[in-house]
Formats: structure tokens, C-alpha cells, sequence
């Protein structure tokens, strides 16, 4: 029996266990590491795969063991997930939008050398003549920043190995409070009298919904269909 | 109510014992562990080394080690270390380990009789 059909039995073995794909999958992983580890050193020996690993059917029976043993550490670990993936979506977005946007006033008030209560000229001009430019430009910004969360969900995802339904959902909840974002820029030209809003509300039209819920809603999808292809070319390759 | 933890569990965690030992040492990864552990026993312990994975994953799910996936040699490895509680489960499992051998050496010259249990 050589290392790949070791695998494969092990597989073959872990299949009526039922366990979650993930651990599946990362049980596999260590499992051919370790197998190209073992080859690398002994590949001058006549060393037999199943002599140095052990029979398949226990390490299945061994990991399942494990699973069944994993008591309310699991528990604790999914409510981990759920508030991570549930619930913290929807701040993160937002605290995010105010803290780049608090940034962005402090850095745009000191490259001017300026406050915002006195804008340059040049500024007055754009901001009176290019209001809608202005308004799609932050807009823009919020989405990209949007799309941003969502790719370090992506990361964290992939680097822990975690299953894409986690993914979608923190996905879905990013493109849920990207969607309906609304802006509004009131600017008279009168210092004091003049405001930048950003808010979440429906206005009536699909198209705005669309555009701003597409980028997030991509990003996410992209790391969600890679994270399942992972999971299931990992285990059809050791089939 | 507190388990009661007495010795046939105890050696049936005596492969606990080691990992923990050894990853107390500092941190390793699986074919890392197998091997310092081939190595530190001078090959007399035998085992398949495909059931060190589920143990080290049962370990973890009890909280005694945790795991980060780190590139090694070019590799994605699962590197473990002991956790507090691992430290602590750890010292439990050597002062047992320690009255079993006491115990067993005791019966092996003879007991408090003075006759050898085995001859």
C-alpha cells in the first residue's frame, strides 16, 4: 500500500463517521504532510506506509473518537462563529466606515493646512459645481471599504480553514448594510451651514441597491465558491 | 461532581503524557512530534503515527493545546502548543505517572513482605 492509497482508505474509512467536511479536510491535510515528510526522509528505506502510520480504519475510528469527544469546547466554538460571522458583520462595516472617514477629515484637514470650517477656494468651486461627482466618489469609497471587510473575512476564512457557509453569511450581512448606504451633501457655500450625511434607507430605486451591494457581494462570493472548491478538490484528490 | 481520575485512565493517556511533554518543551508540529518522540524513546515505542493527529485534535478540542497554521519549509503546518490548562493537566499526568512507577516498583522488589511478585 503506498501513501496515496493509504489516504484514500482512510478516506474511504472517515466517510460513514459523518464528520464536518473541515475536519475532513484538515485531518487529510496533516495526514499528507506527514506522509511527504515520512517519504522525504525514508526514501532510501523500504518502508512500508501502513507499518509507519498505522491501520486507516483506527485513525478514522480515532478521529471520530476525537469529534465525539469534543464536549462544550464545540459549543463554545460555534457561538465564537456565529457572533463573528453574525452578529459582528454589520458593526464592523460601520465602525469601519466612521473610523476611515474620521481619518480621511483629519488627513485631508492637514495636508490643506486648513479646517474644515474654512475650505480652500478651489474646494468651494468643486463643491458647489461637482456635488453629485463628490457624492458618487464617498459613495464609491464606503463600498470599496465595504469590500475590504469582506476580503479579511475571505482571509480569516481560508486561513483557519473555516466552511463557506461562514463565509456567505458574513457576505450577505456586509452587502445588507452596503446596499441601502444613502449620502446627501447640503452644501450652500455659508460656513456652518453646510453638511455631509451618511446613512442606511431605502429610496425607491433598485439600481443604487445593485450597484452598491455588487462589488462587496463579488469579493465575498469569490472567496466563497474558492473556499468550497477547496474543500471538496482536497478530498475528490484523495479519492 | 469532580471525576475522579484514577489510573486505568491514566495509562490509557499515557500517549497524552508524552505530547504534552514534549510540546510543553516548546512548539512542533505532527511529523515534528512523531519523530522527537521516536527519536527520545531510542525507537522502542511503537505506534501508528497516523493516530497522533486525532489525539492531538481531541487535545485541542479540550482546550490542553492549541494549533496555528504556519508555513513550514514551504509547507502549511499545523504548529501545536500547550495551553495553561495543558501545563496543568500535564503536571497532573506526571505526579500519577510517578505514584504508578513508585507502585509498580514497589510490587516488582517484593512489596512491604518482602517476597518478589515476580521471580
Amino acid at each position: 500500500m503506498d501513501s496515496r492509497q493509504w489516504l484514500e482508505s482512510v478516506l474511504e474509512k472517515l466517510a460513514p463517521c459523518n464528520l464536518p467536511m473541515n475536519y475532513q479536510q484538515r485531518l487529510l491535510e496533516e495526514l499528507a504532510h506527514h506522509l511527504d515528510d515520512l517519504m522525504e526522509e525514508t526514501m532510501s528505506i523500504t518502508v512500508s506506509v501502513e507499518q509507519r502510520m498505522g491501520d486507516p480504519g483506527l485513525v478514522a475510528n480515532a478521529a471520530a473518537e476525537a469529534q465525539r469527544r469534543r464536549g462544550s469546547r464545540s459549543w463554545l466554538a460555534v457561538l465564537a462563529k456565529l457572533f463573528g460571522f453574525v452578529v459582528l458583520p454589520l458593526p464592523a462595516v460601520i465602525v469601519m466606515w466612521g473610523l476611515i472617514g474620521w481619518l480621511g477629515l483629519a488627513v485631508f484637514g492637514s495636508l490643506l493646512g486648513t479646517s474644515r470650517e474654512t475650505l480652500p477656494e478651489w474646494l468651494k468651486t468643486a463643491m458647489s459645481e461637482h456635488q453629485v461627482g463628490i457624492r458618487i466618489g464617498l459613495l464609491a469609497l464606503l463600498v470599496a471599504i465595504s469590500s475590504l471587510v469582506t476580503v479579511a473575512y475571505g482571509v480569516v476564512v481560508r486561513r483557519f480553514g473555516l466552511n463557506w457557509r461562514w463565509m456567505l453569511m458574513a457576505t450577505l450581512l456586509v452587502v445588507l448594510v452596503t446596499a441601502p448606504l444613502t449620502m446627501k451633501i447640503e452644501y450652500t457655500g455659508v460656513t456652518g451651514q453646510n453638511s455631509i450625511s451618511a446613512g442606511l434607507g431605502f429610496t425607491g430605486a433598485i439600481a443604487p441597491l445593485l450597484l452598491q451591494g455588487a462589488l462587496p457581494l463579488v469579493v465575498g462570493l469569490w472567496f466563497v465558491v474558492r473556499q468550497a472548491r477547496q474543500a471538496r478538490g482536497f478530498l475528490a484528490g484523495c479519492a | 461532581m469532580k471525576r475522579n481520575r484514577g489510573n486505568s485512565d491514566f495509562l490509557n493517556g499515557v500517549p497524552e503524557l508524552l505530547i504534552l511533554h514534549l510540546l510543553a518543551e516548546r512548539p512542533r508540529y505532527g511529523y515534528e512530534l512523531v519523530k522527537t518522540l521516536r527519536e527520545a524513546s531510542g525507537e522502542t515505542l511503537d505506534f501508528g503515527e497516523g493516530c497522533i493527529y486525532p489525539i492531538l485534535h481531541r487535545l485541542e478540542a479540550e482546550g490542553l493545546l492549541e494549533s496555528s497554521p504556519q508555513s513550514v519549509a514551504g509547507r502549511r503546518r499545523f504548529v501545536y502548543r500547550v495551553t495553561t490548562s495543558g501545563r496543568a493537566r500535564l503536571d497532573e499526568c506526571r505526579s500519577s505517572w510517578s505514584n504508578i512507577v513508585a507502585g509498580i516498583s514497589r510490587v516488582l522488589q517484593g512489596g512491604s513482605h518482602g517476597q518478589p511478585a515476580v521471580a
